[in-house]
């Protein structure tokens, strides 16, 4: 379970609420101890790109 | 709130067996234990560390201290007898019970010099941790691993800041300790799951450097490829053109040639000249073909002999170990094995080699061929095996002058007749190309012979350009189908970079995000625990204007300091600084977000006058929200205190030893 605090502290973010809802369900993987972070980021992360807008930045 | 329901003890120290229970339902949940000096106030506490952290942190000596067993249990038991030694803490919170369960056992021995009971610990101290819910029975869950209890023990009362749940007031210096306030700080973090954060943050940016790493080793497609495959398709669409226009012409001429070659057979003159000529032209063309299968040979008969010659060597000294193996006899003979069974089973039969009779000598003679056969080894088995392949290796290469002077002569010889069929051809046509006779004005023979040839001439020509022709089309598909292959690896990367660079984008959109949170919860845990620390202190002090602001650097160090904002943190007094660290404990407690008891053994002992009131009230207040037992002594508890508690604390309790002193008696209310 993630704390309040820290819920609060990512609404306060200007970010959308789908990179809100990223940033929570890494954090609740991380709190029920990870044991292949990569492969659980990477399911998140790509899921979040396929179902969003995102840009590249210029600067890779 | 978090509550402690029960302690147990069985065979600990004094404790041999003793039940308190702090689960009274009161406006305010303070409970005070008093005893004297030496009467188990410390072993109390010392119990409740030794349940979750199997560590006793306020025995001053540990190496020097007596084993946790009751000493009159192990006397009045008997030898070899095994004594468990627990202490159970039932907490409940919100709709569980969590029981912490420690046991461990002891096998008495008599030492046989003084005669008096020893022990001897059986492993180690065990935890055992139960979460059973309120009001059912059903769905308790047992932990038993170290991992999972200690887990839960940190959940409610880490060990890191054990002191700060188990608060010692005889022991101010420890919460103002440097490693002590890193503690915090981690156990703080920790509890406030700021680390998820570090952890969050972390980890994106290591995945993040590793697929920027993963882009800048994959090329961009290169667009001229494009260029190639386009250049490509049209040279192919232009040869076939080409050839499609060759055929077209080589089918008109071939038409031509028919025509003028039947004009040719038809005129009696020249008819046996042009049917000459037609059977050259057949001879010529089978030997065009023999021509292209001494070729096809002579390549095959190159690779074959390039291969024997380089293996030549190992074959041959292959060879020459065999042989010397079987001239040695460490080789098998060569006989058919399961042909020797054969025998052997039938022996009433004749020998087929030999037509001999089957007597007692042959068959020892077979059985004994038997045994060799199965004691050899697999390796002279495969050696032997190998031989007949090895001889006729070596057999071709001896013969390599004779095969190679057969093609070569098979060539000569195809050459020479080519030549003589070619000669013989070119003299027909230069015959009639000159041919002259009374008939010119009907059929002019030199005319047509001169069409002939040139349509001949042309033909080939057209044969020539076809035949390249399809080789550059053949060559222009195999690069085509190269090209499309490189193509579609590139898209397929150059769908996986874009795939990659959105990927970095996140991640490093995620790393900052995580860290900015991390930042601002940071600051405000530790702002919240300034301002509870000071509102706190400010309650308990009786001098109001002389502490002016209470600071907590990054490091989780306090300072208080004065209207003239001098740091005076090293000037307080003993009740100052007990006030302080109260203030500091009770701040820590509020911001974990988990409201646990707080057990204190010597709440006031340090504290006088005025402030020991204000201190007395202040805890009483605290306590309609928190859980707090105090351990006092007699003195300790005095009237002013009893004053203030008597009537509205939980529950006062005194704990008093027997006579001989070994165990608490009884525990009073």
């Amino acid at each position: 379970m993630i704390s309040k605090k820290i819920k609060d502290e990512i609404e306060r973010l200007d970010k959308d609420e789908a990179f809100k809802e990223l940033m929570l369900e890494i954090l609740e993987e991380e709190s029920q101890g990870l044991h292949n972070f990569k492969a659980k980021y990477e399911e998140k992360i790509n899921f979040y790109i396929e179902n969003n807008q995102v840009g590249v930045s210029n600067n890779d | 709130m978090i509550k402690i329901e029960k302690i147990e003890f069985f065979n600990y120290r004094q404790y041999r067996n003793v039940s308190i229970s702090f689960s009274d339902k009161h406006n305010y949940q303070l409970h005070i234990l008093r005893a004297k000096n030496g009467t188990g106030k410390t072993t109390f506490l010392n119990g409740i560390l030794w349940c979750l952290y199997a560590k006793e942190y306020y025995i001053n000596d540990e190496s020097k201290a007596l084993k946790v067993i009751n000493e009159t249990v192990v006397q009045d038991a008997n030898v070899n007898d095994i004594i468990e030694v627990k202490v159970r803490l039932t907490i409940s919170d919100e709709d569980k019970y969590v029981i912490f369960e420690r046991g461990q056992k002891f096998n008495i021995f008599e030492d046989p010099l003084t005669s008096l009971k020893q022990t001897i610990e059986i492993g180690k101290p065990v935890l055992k941790v139960i979460e059973n819910p309120k009001f059912t029975y059903e769905n308790s869950k047992v932990y038993e691993t170290d991992d999972e209890t200690q887990r839960i023990v940190k959940q409610y009362f880490d060990e890191d800041i054990y002191s700060y749940y188990f608060f010692d007031g005889e022991n101010l210096r420890n919460y103002f300790d440097k490693k002590n306030a890193s503690k915090v700080k981690d156990s703080i973090y920790s509890l406030s799951q700021v680390n998820l954060l570090s952890n969050a943050s972390r980890r994106t940016e290591v995945l993040s450097e590793e697929k920027s790493r993963e882009l800048t080793k994959n090329k961009n497609l290169d667009l001229s490829v494009y260029d190639q495959v386009d250049s490509l398709k049209d040279e192919i669409e232009r040869l076939e053109k080409d050839n499609h226009d060759i055929e077209v012409n080589l089918s008109v001429i071939s038409q031509r040639l028919d025509d003028l070659n039947s004009q040719l057979a038809g005129y009696k003159p020249v008819r046996d000249l042009q049917l000459r000529r037609e059977e050259l032209d057949k001879r010529l063309k089978k030997l065009e073909k023999e021509k292209d299968d001494i070729f096809t040979r002579k390549k095959e008969f190159i690779r074959t002999y390039y291969t024997l010659f380089h293996l030549y060597p190992r074959l041959k000294s292959t060879l020459n170990m065999i042989d010397y193996k079987e001239k040695h006899g460490e080789l098998p003979p060569r006989i058919d094995k399961r042909q020797v069974e054969e025998l052997l089973e039938n022996h009433d039969a004749n020998c087929p080699m030999c037509d001999g009779e089957l007597n007692d000598h042959a068959i020892d003679h077979l059985k004994q061929l038997l045994l060799e056969l199965e004691v050899s080894s697999q390796s002279s088995n495969y050696l032997s095996s190998i031989k007949g392949g090895l001889e006729n290796a070596i057999g071709r290469c001896n013969n390599y002058q004779n095969e190679c002077q057969s093609l070569l002569n098979d060539e000569k010889n195809n050459s020479d007749e080519m030549d003589d069929v070619k000669q013989k051809l070119d003299v027909i046509s230069k015959y009639l190309m000159t041919y002259s006779d009374d008939h010119t004005d009907i059929i002019d023979i030199s005319k047509i012979e001169k069409e002939r040839n040139e349509l001949e001439y042309e033909r080939s020509s057209k044969e020539q350009r076809k035949g390249a022709n399809e080789v550059c089309i053949k060559q222009d598909r195999e690069k085509l189908v190269k090209l499309e292959k490189e193509i579609k690896e590139l898209e397929k990367r150059d769908n996986e970079n874009t795939l990659l660079r959105k990927q970095v984008t996140t991640l490093r959109s995620l790393t900052n995000a995580f860290m900015v949170v991390k930042k601002n919860l940071m600051d405000e845990i530790k702002i919240e625990i300034e301002k509870n620390t000071w509102e706190s202190f400010k309650n308990m002090i009786w001098k109001k204007e002389t502490f002016y602001s209470l600071e907590i650097n990054d490091e989780y160090q306090m300072t208080v300091k004065n209207y003239n904002l001098n740091d005076m943190t090293g000037s307080l007094s003993a009740t100052e600084s007990m006030a302080l660290a109260y203030s500091f404990t009770l701040a820590i407690h509020k911001t974990s977000g988990r409201n646990c008891p707080l057990v204190v053994d010597s709440p006031l002992g340090r504290v006088s006058d005025e402030n020991r009131v204000n201190m007395a009230k202040e805890l009483l207040k605290i306590s309609k929200d928190k859980q707090i037992i105090m351990l006092f002594t007699p003195d300790e508890y005095s009237s002013e205190v009893a004053d203030i508690y008597d009537d509205t604390v939980a529950s006062i309790r005194d704990l008093s030893l027997v006579s001989n002193e070994s165990e608490i008696g009884k525990v009073v209310l």
